[in-house]
């Protein structure tokens, strides 16, 4: 609802109240109805396919409704369990990472008497910039076993060569290490906006009173930003769970199962084999109900976030 | 009031006109650019003049052997072809989207199918079978490799695609280094291992999942006398004791045998290693890397390079990529002018002079080929020893589960006897729907 403002209700209220609502919806129509299309066919057609029997190829190109069938062969499937844990494992390791990473780069930009302050924020942004595609295909070159330079370097320290993507552990670590390459530089912008956001006085006094940068770090900063880094740990993991370009780009689920996210088994059950479009639904759904629950979660964090200051 | 009611009123009646309209103007240009494919002979010698095709290519050498060839298809037809060059792997999603896309409504006007993809889309409906038009057109099929009609051609009786080239699969090795192919697979993997440098490796291998190295591992289980199914194609019995020892070789050939990382390698990345002159031998497609190790810019194994069967039973796997027209496709008349074009002896010979892999029976005693290629003839012998995939409907699954089980035992997460289990149990499931 729009606010109301104290001028608004001194001229004729009722009549302009029912002009300024038809108004706005008048205005937000375009944008609503192009959402409706865009976002809420496909959801509906995912809710819907996935209640049914839906195989892309095959003769039989019927989609009788099976009720719950895909929900629990997906969640049934060895691949789902594999993928579940891969998915949160990624999303817990990167977004801790960036945090810590993240939060020790804002802090240091925010440092009063640092110099070339732009140039740093620059060239920390830079990765933001890249789309992950462009991310992943980089770094599959650089980590390559026999043409990257990443193991060339290595090698002029005596080090022998890594298969980086080719192992299963390497290869999941290396996915989490590119991921907090290229986001922790979103981190570091919403981290650094909190930190310069806090009223300097409390730190002050707490410096006048004999505490020490650590003391004022620990005791007085990190509680004051609970909010701000609260909300960055949201918008990080929501998007971490939906990892998916990073696998595909890099390791294709590789080696065997071992950095296949729930993303990727979703399309990889609906689009590159077993064309399975109704199991792939299914996971779908669940996936969305999993994101909307913690975008609820963040929307509750950043309102208390927004009354905070 | 007055004034809402009228203004909304007016804005239904344009929607809706503007919606008749563009229905209207939508059913006209499709009318208009239904293309000319009756079998009557056409009014003109180009009929298609001026029409654009597109198709989706894997980006490799074969390709390039045809795209350097394309100019005298547009001088001769009028028709430009379009390649949209893409890696392997990310084929078969593209095409399925373009494939379920409806009648004429694709972005794929022919479309380049490999050998386990056939069965799928000509049972999904989604090629046209062309048996009237081979009729109508008088088109002679007879001098291409007739088994090659079995493996990517022919589905239920009835001709889908016209084959391109095979690929034979077999051992590629070095003659200068004074190597011979030992007899089994049991002693290849010995001598292979005994090979093996520091920088020098005994076999270049592929084991990334899911192509490279479902393939390259069918070698290894039909050398030794195995198969994904029994006879009858319905029982797998690919984790039986000859499946087994076939996979354990692998494992053990990869780990102690091979280039670093070629748990992880693919087909480029193995194929460079050769190239480079950095291993023995390696277990490959024996006919399409003629045109990359004779090419002194890209390799430092020319005239060094020899092919052999694969040892023990001396069956290999067998592919082939072969063209088909969708029903999705925009352009089927210009797109059946191209397939004709394109598979026809002279252009064939044309790719195969390049270093291209030979659909033509009479190419592998060619005397112009085999001077430039001397492998030639071996090759042959190794094509026809070989084996194809069982032309079941979900054979892209098959191929796709086969890579990830055998993926999961080359990296140690599964034990071999586990992986194989779980493959048999799902080659069941596929074969039997």
């Amino acid at each position: 609802m729009v606010a109301r403002t104290a001028l608004h209700d001194k001229h004729s209220a009722a009549r302009n109240r029912i002009g300024d609502v038809d108004k706005g919806w008048r205005f937000a129509m375009p944008a609503i109805v192009t959402l409706a299309i865009v976002d809420g066919f496909p959801l509906i057609f995912a809710l819907i396919a996935s209640f049914q029997r839906y195989y892309l190829s095959g003769a039989d190109k019927s989609h009788p409704f099976v009720g719950f069938t895909n929900y629990s062969s997906f969640v049934s499937d060895p691949a789902f369990t594999n993928a579940l844990v891969n998915t949160i494992y990624i999303a817990l390791a990167v977004v801790g990472i960036e945090l810590l990473v993240g939060f020790l780069i804002a802090y240091l930009l925010a440092l009063p008497d640092l110099g070339f302050r732009g140039l740093y924020l620059s060239v920390f942004l830079i990765p933001l910039l890249l789309s992950p595609v462009v991310v992943g295909l980089t770094w599959r070159l650089i980590l390559h076993p026999d043409l990257g330079i990443l193991n060339y370097l290595l090698g002029l320290i005596s080090v022998s060569k890594v298969a980086w993507l080719g192992g299963p552990k390497t290869a999941l670590a290396s996915i989490i290490a590119v991921d907090v390459w290229h986001e922790t530089s979103l981190v570091v912008l919403i981290l650094y906006a909190g930190i310069r956001a806090l009223p300097i006085e409390p730190q002050e006094a707490a410096a006048v009173d004999g505490a020490g940068p650590v003391t004022i770090l620990l005791r007085i900063v990190l509680p004051l930003m609970r909010p701000i880094i609260l909300v960055a740990f949201l918008i990080r993991f929501i998007s971490a769970i939906k990892t998916y370009d990073l696998v595909y780009i890099m390791t294709k689920g590789g080696p065997g199962t071992s950095t296949e996210t729930l993303s990727y088994l979703i399309w990889r059950t609906g689009l590159a084999g077993p064309l399975d479009i109704g199991a792939a639904a299914a996971g779908s759904i669940l996936l969305v109900i999993v994101v909307a629950g913690l975008s609820w979660v963040l929307l509750k964090a950043t309102e208390q976030a927004e009354t905070y200051y | 009031m007055n004034i809402t009611v009228t203004y909304h009123t007016k804005l239904l009646k344009m929607a809706f006109g503007s919606m008749v309209a563009s229905v209207l103007v939508g059913c006209t240009a499709i009318g208009a650019s239904e293309p000319n494919n009756t079998s009557a002979l056409p009014a003109s010698t180009k009929p298609f003049d001026g029409a654009t095709i597109t198709m989706l290519m894997e980006e490799l050498s074969e390709t390039q052997y045809i795209q350097d060839l394309l100019p005298e298809f547009k001088s001769a037809t009028g028709i430009t072809v379009q390649f949209e060059n893409v890696p392997y792997g990310d084929m078969y999603t593209k095409l399925i989207t373009q494939l379920t896309s409806g009648d004429k409504q694709g972005a794929y006007d022919a479309v380049y199918t490999d050998f386990y993809w056939t069965g799928e889309f000509a049972r999904s409906g989604w090629i046209k079978p062309l048996d009237d038009q081979i009729a109508a057109d008088k088109v002679d099929l007879s001098g291409i490799i007739p088994a090659l009609f079995d493996i990517n051609g022919k589905v239920d009786g009835q001709i889908y695609y016209i084959p391109v080239y095979p690929y034979p699969m077999g051992i590629v090795y070095r003659t200068d280094l004074g190597i011979t192919i030992p007899k089994t697979m049991e002693e290849l993997a010995a001598y292979a291992k005994g090979l093996k440098k520091s920088d020098f490796f005994g076999v270049a291998m592929q084991g990334a999942p899911t192509d490279p190295v479902a393939m390259e591992w069918l070698n290894f289980l039909y050398a030794l006398g195995g198969d994904l199914y029994e006879k009858d194609g319905k029982t797998p019995r690919v984790n039986d004791a000859i499946g087994q020892k076939a996979l354990s070789l692998y494992i053990d050939m990869i780990d102690n045998a091979a280039q670093t990382g070629a748990a992880g390698a693919n087909l480029d990345d193995a194929s460079a290693i050769f190239a480079q002159g950095k291993s023995a031998m390696m277990v490959t497609y024996i006919t399409i890397f003629s045109g990359v190790f004779q090419d002194p810019e890209k390799s430092t194994v020319v005239d060094k390079w020899a092919v052999a069967p694969m040892p023990g039973t001396g069956v290999g796997n067998v592919g082939a990529w072969s063209f088909g027209i969708p029903t999705s496709s925009k352009n089927p008349g210009a797109a059946w002018e191209f397939i004709k074009w394109v598979t026809s002896e002279k252009v064939a010979k044309a790719r195969a002079l390049k270093g291209g892999s030979p659909a033509y029976t009479s190419f592998f005693t060619a005397p112009e080929l085999i001077a430039k290629y001397p492998n030639l003839p071996q090759a042959y012998a190794v094509l026809k020893a070989g084996k194809g995939l069982p032309l079941i409907t979900k054979q892209q699954d098959m191929v796709a589960t086969l890579g990830r089980e055998l993926s999961e035992a080359v990296t140690k997460r599964k034990t071999p006897q586990k992986a194989l289990d779980d493959l048999a149990a799902k080659l069941k499931e596929l074969a039997n729907p």
